[in-house]
């Protein structure tokens, strides 16, 4: 592989975090993940600001967001980064335990490329996790901006 | 002015006139003023007895002619009356006799100088004072003595006056007496045609004032032969005594001018009298034809009773020949309740009065009775009443009709309790009121009546001119319509409902108003409440939604975390953990995902119940046929056979309905996967006039209808998750679908046999779908 692609997850669960990198790791699709635990670190990371202001100019390949996160939720950040004409391009998957009609219709409408129902099996789950890595790391070709040259 | 009455002024003229000559005549005496008393100079004065006489004469006539004098008055009138008789009978007599009495030489005896009162002069007086007595009296034939007693003095003052024109002395001078004065002459005149025009319409003289062709002739002819005759001896006599022809000349010419003159004026009065009748037959005649052509009923009856003469309507009203009618006394023909009040009525016509108005009931032939309405006037003289009458049957059956219809109208309007309905006059004054009003405003109908409506506003509502506008308005637009507050007579105020119609009369004119007043306040309570409970309930259901939407998210990642760390537990440990550690991890593992699946149910079923159906129209076949599709999957290697009947198209929620679908048929597949070959019909059949059914059958594990109440309750199962797994929200979603489409769901089943589930669907209101 001679790209590093890299993920960008928001997930304010701990746990949720921890089944969610292993399942990456199973399948060695870790590249590089940068895990964030709310929506606003989220958008600090997209914009380069805060903690995050320093970081490298690449976008992540894709971002899995989770919906109910404290200070800015998902569909916020899904709306921020939608309405921005330098960011919009990034995708965005949204990985819930939500399955309320309303929430999909509305993510949707703001623009969102992919919506996931984390399953309650943990095989599913890992499975739903690991193609997911593998579309949007692997196959899928991102918007210029979001692969890092190896140096 | 009447005839009459215009002779009438005349008579009272006459007494006055006669009255004051006397007066002068005395004054004449007493002042010795020549003129006064003889008029012209040279002629004999008139007696002062005779003056005297005169006044009382006249005095005498002014009061007798004045019917309304006292009684006292009346005697001294008579007085006066039998003194002028006396002293002209007993001078009179005197004078015939040779017995002098000598009452003429009383007064101013000095100054007499031989005037005595003539013998023509105490006649007359006798006569007139006789005729003033008399002047009351009739004779049963009508006769008036007093007119004849007058006309013999006129004839008398006439000769005297004639002798007078004529320069013949012993006209006027009777025997070897002193003449009558000229003067006296003539007031002795006056005062008989004042006598005998004191009654100008009974006895002789009726004939002369009378108004008819012969009055009128009669007055032409007696004013001719006064005025033409003496003229014309004049004129003879001139002509004699100048010599100019002989006494039968100067006669044969007398007679020859007067046949003449009077065949001239008989024939002018006859013409003029010709015309007169011509006219008066003319208007017979029209009469006769209105008397035959009215509409009203003419009759003249008679005092007798009975009818003399009807008009052609009488026929056409009562059914009756005027044979019939004429036969009869009139009163038999009138109802008998309103016999005694006719019989009184014609009483009072008979005595002369008029009949205005009066109603009686007169029978028909066939039985009914017409109800007329008289007028009257009577006939005394020929016994004779003629009368009118309008039949008023139909104007008194609508009358009544109308009357009637008005009372039921006002007592329903006045019992009406729930509403406040009142007139107002155009300005807004309260003219009526009824219970409704008192009830709900407070006030009793005598102390409101005539006060002005805007008493029922608020002080606001009134300072703002709002009553007066609604009239304007009403007045303007026909009705005005209002809710708002209101005041009742305590001073509390209520919500009402208020209608104002405007009322005109057939003109057009604002005649008032009608004021429909409804208190609403219980109502407009009830509305605020149901809003204030919709309001709560709205709260509700957002916390539900807050509430479902966290168990969706918040309730499921648990369990997750117990599946995934106890499959990462498993791996990890793999080495050490046992057979026994490892069934744990997978009994851990399966209660988590089982407690997924229930929530994931119990969300979908909630679902259900928030959601709002989309409706279209719905093909079950296709959708049934996409649900065995789905299946094909599932049900490798099951023996099952498959009787889909053709199903309807009906008119729902598409993808509600296909989860109905899925759930009848998934029971179905489940419950009979232990039947080597499975039978699962779907159906459609039976069911309400307005509803289709549609069933879904299998022989599978079926149950007991015992507990056929539980089948569609939430969590309710009939089977342990042992035999069949479920987490018994299947057919509770069912049921829920299916009502919110208005259908019913029911089950048949037994025990080992099959189960047979039903639901039905009203049909669709709207054309074009057939389910």
């Amino acid at each position: 592989m001679a790209e590093l692609k890299r993920i960008l997850l928001a997930e304010d669960n701990p746990k949720d975090v921890e089944l969610t990198l292993t399942a990456l790791e199973e399948h060695h699709l870790a590249n590089e993940v940068i895990v964030v635990s709310d929506g606003a670190e989220a958008l600090d990371y997209l914009y380069r600001r805060g903690k995050f202001a320093l970081r490298d100019d690449t976008n992540p390949a894709v971002v899995l967001l989770d919906l109910k996160m404290p200070k800015v939720d998902g569909l916020e950040v899904l709306r921020t980064v939608k309405a921005d004409d330098r960011m919009k391009k990034i995708p965005v998957v949204i990985l819930t335990s939500s399955r309320e009609e309303s929430d999909l219709v509305e993510s949707y409408k703001l623009g969102v490329n992919a919506y996931v129902v984390k399953p309650v099996d943990f095989q599913q789950f890992v499975a739903a996790v690991k193609e997911l890595g593998v579309f949007w790391a692997v196959i899928n070709e991102p918007p210029l901006g979001s692969v890092r040259k190896v140096a | 002015m009447t005839m009459e009455r215009k002779v009438f002024t005349f008579s009272r003229g006459a007494s006055a006139v006669v009255a004051l000559v006397g007066c002068l005549a005395l004054a004449g005496w007493a002042l010795d003023v020549e003129m006064l008393k003889t008029v012209i100079p040279g002629l004999v004065a008139m007696n002062p007895a005779t003056a005297v006489a005169f006044i009382l004469a006249g005095v005498s006539l002014w009061i007798l002619l004045n019917e309304s004098a006292d009684l006292l008055t009346h005697r001294l009138g008579t007085m006066c009356a039998s003194i002028v008789a006396l002293v002209g009978l007993l001078t009179f007599g005197g004078d015939v006799s040779g017995w002098d009495i000598g009452i003429d030489q009383v007064l101013f005896q000095q100054k007499l100088n031989a005037n005595r009162m003539a013998p023509n002069t105490s006649l007359n007086f006798g006569l007139l004072g006789l005729a003033l007595l008399l002047m009351d009296v009739e004779t049963p034939r009508g006769h008036r003595p007093s007119q004849f007693l007058a006309l013999a003095a006129a004839s008398i003052s006439l000769l005297v006056l004639i002798g007078y024109a004529y320069g013949v002395m012993h006209l006027y001078k009777v025997t070897t007496f002193i003449p009558m004065a000229l003067y006296t002459a003539l007031a002795f005149l006056v005062l008989s045609v004042g006598v005998l025009y004191a009654y100008p319409g009974r006895g002789v003289m009726a004939v002369v004032t009378s108004d008819r062709p012969g009055g009128v002739m009669a007055r032409g002819l007696l004013l001719a032969t006064i005025g033409i005759l003496p003229i014309l001896g004049w004129l003879m006599l001139a002509g004699q005594r100048t010599g100019l022809y002989g006494t039968e000349f100067g006669t044969a010419i007398l007679i020859v001018a007067a046949v003449v003159g009077f065949s001239v004026l008989i024939w002018w009065m006859a013409r003029s009298h010709n015309f007169a009748d011509a006219e008066r037959s003319r208007a017979e005649e029209e009469q006769d034809r209105f008397f035959v052509l009215s509409l009203d009923l003419l009759c003249v009856a008679g005092v007798d009773g009975y009818f003399k003469r009807l008009n052609p309507s009488w026929e056409k009203t009562l059914g009756y020949t005027t044979e019939e009618l004429l036969a009869r006394p009139y009163i038999e023909f009138i109802h008998p309740d309103d016999r005694a009040a006719t019989l009184a009525e014609a009483e009072k016509v008979s005595g002369g009065k008029k009949v205005i108005a009066f109603e009686n009931r007169y029978r028909c032939k066939d039985g009914s009775y017409r109800v007329f309405q008289w007028s009257a006037v009577p006939l005394p003289d020929e016994g004779l009443v003629y009368a009118a009458a309008r039949d008023i049957t139909e104007r008194k059956r609508v009358e009544e009709a109308l009357r009637e219809s008005e009372e039921r109208f006002r007592m329903l309007v006045s019992d009406v309790k729930d509403y406040a309905i009142l007139m107002l006059d155009p300005d807004g004054h309260i003219t009526s009121w009824n219970t409704g009003a008192e009830l709900i405003k407070g006030y009793q109908a005598d102390e409101i009546v005539g006060q002005h409506f805007s008493c029922f506003y608020t002080r606001e509502d009134t300072e703002s001119g709002k009553p007066a506008l609604e009239l304007k308005t009403a007045a303007e637009q026909g009705t005005c319509e209002d809710a708002g507050w209101r005041v009742r007579k305590d001073g509390s105020r209520f919500w009402a409902n208020v209608v104002i119609t405007a009322i005109r009369d057939q003109s057009g004119a604002l005649r008032g108003f009608s004021k429909v007043t409804r208190d609403i306040s219980e109502r407009k309570r009830m509305d605020e409440e149901i809003k204030k409970y919709n309001e709560q309930l709205e709260v509700a259901n957002k916390e539900l939604e807050a509430f479902s939407y966290s168990v969706s998210h918040d309730l499921r990642a648990p369990l997750r975390h117990i599946d995934g760390f106890s499959d990462l537990l498993q791996k990890h440990a793999a080495s050490t953990v046992d057979e026994k550690g490892r069934r744990y991890l997978k009994t851990i593992s399966e209660s988590a995902k089982q407690m997924g699946v229930l929530i994931d149910d119990l969300l979908a079923f909630s679902r259900v119940g928030r959601t709002e159906l989309r409706l279209a129209t719905v093909d079950l076949n296709q959708i049934v046929k996409g649900v065995l599709s789905d299946l094909a999957h599932d049900i490798q290697g099951r023996r099952i056979a498959w009787e889909v009947g053709t199903l309807p198209t009906v008119h729902g929620d598409p993808s509600m309905l296909r989860q109905v679908l899925v759930n009848l048929i998934d029971n179905a597949v489940k419950y009979t996967r232990n039947r080597e070959s499975a039978v699962i019909e779907v159906g459609c059949n039976g069911g309400l006039p307005a509803e289709t059914v549609v069933f879904v059958r299998d022989n599978g594990a079926g149950f007991d209808m015992q507990y056929a109440h539980k089948l569609f309750g939430v969590f309710q199962r009939l089977h342990s998750g042992n035999e069949f797994e479920g987490t018994g929200i299947g057919l509770a979603n069912v049921r829920r679908i299916i009502a919110k489409h208005g259908g019913r769901t029911w089950a048949e089943g037994k025990v080992a046999e099959g189960a047979k589930f039903y639901f039905s669907l009203p049909h669709a209101q709207k054309e074009g779908t057939n389910g």
